[in-house]
């Protein structure tokens, strides 16, 4: 509802009993007072440290040598939905006497959103590597002190030293996982190509994730390019493919679309191959695919805010989760890879490694700085079409 | 012969159990103003919705017929009605004169006509079509509203115009204003005009016969005169008027008059009439206009006689009230006409021991009821 | 006399200390017609400033400053977030989403009036059927509308039904259709149409009706002419309640229309998370608010100036 003054205003203007001259004054009085105000506020409060990157390397690796103090009795964690084995929380609270919160977000830019408006609670956070990138390049990710992570020595080499996070200097390695096509091996042929979206066959059946990186990302990798590209025509024909392949899609969804393909409703879906796992448990049909033209592979890891208001709790959980048998839990019931080399050993249904054949076809996303606001603009069309 | 305008043949009309009209029966004559007059709850309202449509006669063989057509089951706008309501029920997002014009517009009266008519109708109820007819209800007094109601039903040219105690919401000098206004239109028009009111003083005024109501049943119908001079039971009497009430045995017969003995050694005469005889019980009327007072010495001869004490004197202005107690009757009013109590006051203080006297005649036998 | 003026205090027995403090304050207002009515005011302006005032002119201020790199904005001054916003993609949101908002509100009046119109009819029904209509908001929003997804879905409740009762072969795609965002934005706003329409109904005098019956008007004139024009202030306000959230709202076309349209909801989402472009989602949210300022203009000259019987 509209606030009083204006109101009124527009009362006065209504009833003639004021000009369209003093309208405007007045009108303009209260937007300028406004905006000085709000810009004074906003000003007091900048995102980002301010720091040059090279100062800040130096800041936390002298911070990664501080030591913690004793273990604190809580812990709040901030992580995707359906993403920890049910009971790796609970047997870490019960072993370790520490009380845990636990929230969950469905995407890195509601995790960014929060963590970049300011939100100081949380002690564990789960960015991909891109959101990663940011929250290092703003000064957010706390320092790794290594000290205490003493099952280090567990994560496979293939997952050290990333180029998001040089020497591991802020992340534990946590999942990883590839988006691909999820598809009803009983109702389809399998799909080889990104370009199965863009035939009638399966018009109607189809879904791709509700992500504007996601999307335009396996276009512009359709088309030969990298899905981190900022070149205007290979995104001006990845927008093009996009939106003949939204004709014949039924929706942009994300994580709900397992229980469509397992009801049936949806045949082929753009889905990360954990999730697809998971919906297989109670639908043994469903089945996995790469496309040739290639598509992401992403990591997901934790961080402990600079913000943590328990780091060593923090650390404690980083290197619980770096047990073997805890690893081999979480990858089980996520569905996803585990980047823990002694916890593949042990799993049920180990995903494995990628090959290097399937690696070269694998691209990580990085994070895209300034040209975010053209990826969202391809997106926003593709979505207005 | 022409049928009267009105006739209800032994109608009834029941809500769930109860009856709230029990088979009445009564005419209106064309171009009559007949009222029916009752305390709350008598019926008289289910009555004038049974007539203008609003209600059913129970399907006992009860008829209501206007202009001698039997309209049981025609709907309001079927009958050749117009009605006043107790708020007017005036549209009130329409203009004046729109209020005016509905229902000319709903007979599809040409555009041409209806301007004129509703400015007819305007100057009938005296008011000014310049000032009133563009104005919205909520911009009028309680009295120019009702003149708007009573123009919207009048501009319609009905056979027969229904009032539903439309007076209510008015100040008294204004009603009397009124009062007058509606018996004038009634002549003036020649239209039959059916008033329903709870206030006995404005049938009395304006009615040229008037039905009593009480629970669901007419108790007396008759002109004003006979109302008032002849109530016929002990409700119309208090219903209408004052009354002093007093009940005895008749004893035994004296010349033209029955002696009758009430209680505490009262003794009193009553004309002689059929249907009555020694032994019986009686119940009398007296109207305190009909009664003097006396001192105890000076009680002139003939006269029915009551001794008592004066218990207060009660100035109403046209006239004085003498209260008066006796040991074993309820206190007895008696209304004397004031003389100027400046120049000429009345000799009566409080604790004056008093007579109160009536001719024997000056009395009205009541029925049971 | 007022509320707050108290009666003389006798010499009774001492009470708990802060009592004179109290007394002071009354016997200080109790004067001061205007400084009464301003602190029972307070509460609710303290509110209105902090929580509404406060946040428009922040929002307002940053959609003239220049975007943050990753995210919150930057010192200085440029209307780049509005001049972006004419960009005929941007345009066409704002377009679409007022078409549906004006749609759900025809849609909503449609279904409404009669609703409304049975329940001031129903003698001893009403308080049942008015709980009724109010109950679908003891439950959250989201759960409503999946819901309805369970409901529309080509497995759904519906088309089980109509196959198994064999009267179509292959299930009706209802879901991720415009019918199917319509039918979830109208669900859900329903009840704001209900019940002003209903408040203006029952206010409705039956002697007018009767009036109007008398005067030779059946009863679809009686309607037309009386019933309807005299409901008109609760229609339109229906309307205003139904018209200003659902050119806001965003969820309802995610899930039932398969994020396949932006609506201006969920475009100023996108601009407040994956976009971090918060100077473009505020410029977008202003100008929104705009739009409903605009309709609340046209309400105000709309509305009958003498009719405000109660509204």
């Amino acid at each position: 509802m509209p606030d009083r003054r204006a109101e009124t205003l527009l009362r006065a203007m209504a009833a003639g009993s004021i000009g369209r001259r003093e309208f405007a004054r007045r009108a303009l009085a209260i937007g300028v007072s406004a905006t000085t105000i709000a810009g004074w506020l906003a000003a007091c409060r900048p995102v980002g440290d301010g720091l040059a990157p090279a100062a800040r390397a130096a800041r936390d690796a002298a911070e990664a040598l501080e030591p913690l103090g004793p273990i604190e009795h809580r812990l709040a964690i901030y992580n995707w939905s359906d993403y920890v084995a049910p009971d790796t929380i609970p047997n870490f609270a019960r072993e370790f006497g520490v009380r845990v919160t636990y929230d969950v977000y469905e995407s890195n830019e509601e995790l960014l959103a929060k963590l970049l408006a300011g939100a100081r609670g949380y002690d564990v956070v789960f960015p991909s590597s891109y959101a990663l990138s940011v929250l290092v390049a703003t000064g957010l990710a706390g320092s790794l002190h290594r000290a205490y992570l003493t099952n280090w020595g567990n994560v496979a080499p293939l997952f050290l030293n990333p180029g998001f996070d040089p020497g591991n200097a802020h992340s534990v390695p946590w999942q990883w996982g590839i988006t691909g096509l999820a598809y009803r091996s009983d109702k389809v042929e399998t799909p080889e190509s990104w370009g199965v979206l863009q035939s009638r066959r399966y018009a109607g059946k189809m879904t791709q994730l509700d992500d504007g990186r996601d999307v335009i990302g396996s276009w512009l990798r359709y088309r030969g390019h990298s899905l981190n590209s900022r070149d205007q025509i290979e995104l001006a024909a990845a927008k093009n493919d996009a939106i003949s392949a939204k004709r014949n899609l039924r929706a942009y969804l994300s994580a709900p679309v397992k229980g469509q393909l397992i009801s049936g409703d949806v045949w082929i879906a753009q889905l990360w191959n954990g999730d697809a796992t998971q919906a297989r448990v109670e639908q043994p049909a469903i089945q996995y695919a790469i496309p040739r033209e290639g598509s992401t592979i992403w990591a997901d890891n934790v961080v402990m805010p600079r913000s943590a208001p328990h780091p060593r709790a923090a650390h404690e959980f980083m290197n619980y989760i770096l047990r073997p048998e805890v690893g081999a839990a979480i990858s089980d019931f996520t569905g996803y890879g585990t980047p823990n080399a002694k916890a593949l050993a042990r799993m049920e249904h180990p995903v494995p490694y990628p090959t290097p054949d399937q690696l070269r076809r694998l691209e990580y996303q990085i994070d895209l700085g300034r040209e975010t606001a053209e990826w969202d603009q391809l997106w926003t069309e593709i979505k207005s079409a | 012969m022409t049928s009267p305008a009105v006739e209800f043949h032994r109608v009834s009309k029941s809500f769930g159990a109860t009856k709230a009209v029990d088979s009445i029966s009564f005419n209106i004559e064309r171009g009559e103003f007949f009222s029916i007059l009752g305390p709350s709850g008598c019926g008289k309202t289910t009555t004038l919705r049974l007539l203008a449509g609003f209600e059913t006669p129970d399907p006992d063989g009860g008829e209501v017929r206007i202009l001698g057509e039997v309209v049981n089951d025609k709907r309001p706008y079927e009958r050749q009605i117009a009605m006043v309501f107790q708020n007017y029920a005036l549209f009130p997002h329409l203009s004046v004169e729109r209020n005016i014009a509905f229902g000319l517009e709903q007979r599809r009266t040409p555009r041409s006509e209806i301007a004129g008519r509703v400015a007819r109708a305007l100057d009938l109820v005296r008011l000014s079509p310049q000032t009133f007819a563009r104005r919205s209800p909520t911009q009028l007094s309680g009295g120019q509203r009702q003149r708007v109601a009573l123009a919207r039903a009048l501009v319609l040219d009905p056979a027969i115009l229904l009032l539903d105690e439309p007076l209510g919401a008015i100040d008294l000098q204004l009603r009397k204003e009124m009062q007058l206004e509606l018996k004038a239109l009634n002549k003036q028009l020649g239209t039959t005009f059916l008033y329903v009111t709870h206030d006995q003083e404005e049938a009395l005024t304006m009615s040229d016969r008037i039905a009593v109501m009480s629970h669901a049943r007419i108790a007396q119908l008759g002109t004003p005169a006979e109302i008032y001079e002849n109530p016929r039971t002990a409700f119309v009497a208090k219903f209408i008027g004052e009354s002093n009430f007093l009940d005895g045995r008749i004893t035994d017969r004296a010349d033209a008059w029955w002696e009758v003995e009430g209680r505490g050694g009262i003794r009193f005469r009553i004309p002689v009439l059929n249907g009555l005889a020694p032994g019986q019980d009686v119940h009398i009327a007296v109207r305190p206009e009909w009664l003097d007072v006396f001192r105890p010495d000076a009680v002139p001869a003939g006269e029915n006689a009551i001794p008592g004490t004066v218990r207060d004197v009660v100035y109403l202005g046209e006239t004085m009230h003498v209260v008066v107690s006796a040991p074993s009757t309820p206190d007895i009013t008696v209304a004397l006409r004031n003389e100027g109590q400046l120049i000429n006051p009345l000799p009566w203080r409080r604790g004056d021991p008093a007579t109160v006297a009536w001719r024997p005649e000056d009395c009205q036998i009541l029925e049971d009821e | 006399m007022t509320a707050l003026d108290m009666p003389p205090q006798a010499a009774g027995p001492r009470s708990a200390p802060g009592n004179g403090l109290r007394r002071r304050a009354l016997a200080w207002l109790a004067p001061r017609p205007q400084a009464q009515a301003w602190t029972l005011l307070a509460p609710g302006t303290v509110w209105m400033l902090g929580f509404f005032l406060v946040p428009v002119i922040v929002m307002c201020a940053y959609s003239v400053m220049p975007r943050g790199e990753y995210g919150g904005v930057d010192p200085g001054f440029t209307i780049e977030a509005y001049t972006r916003f004419l960009h005929p993609v941007y345009l066409t949101i704002l377009e679409r989403t007022f078409v549906l908002a004006v749609a759900t509100t025809v849609l909503s009046a449609l279904a409404g009036y009669p609703v409304a119109y049975t329940i001031a009819r129903s003698g001893r029904w009403k308080s049942l059927l008015l709980f009724l209509v109010v109950l679908p908001f003891w439950t959250s929003f989201l759960v409503r509308t999946f819901a309805m997804i369970f409901l529309m879905r080509d497995t759904g409740l519906i088309n089980s039904w109509l196959i198994a009762a064999g009267l179509r072969q292959e299930p009706i795609p209802m879901l991720y259709t415009p019918f199917s965002v319509l039918a979830g934005l109208v669900y859900g706003y329903l009840p704001f149409m209900v019940l002003p329409i209903y408040a203006s109904l029952e206010k409705l005098d039956p002697a007018l009706l009767e009036a109007a019956e008398v005067l030779g008007a059946r009863p679809a004139a009686r309607f037309r002419r009386v019933t309807l024009p005299l409901s008109a202030p609760g229609l339109i306000a229906g309307c205003l309640l139904v018209f200003i959230p659902s050119l806001g709202s965003y969820l309802t076309s995610d899930l039932l229309g398969g994020a396949k349209e932006l609506l201006i909801g969920n475009l100023v989402q996108n601009q407040f998370s994956t976009a971090r472009n918060w100077p473009f989602g505020s410029a977008a949210s202003f100008i929104l608010m705009i739009v409903v300022l605009a309709a609340v203009l046209v309400y105000l000259r709309l509305r009958p100036p003498d009719t405000v019987r109660g509204w």
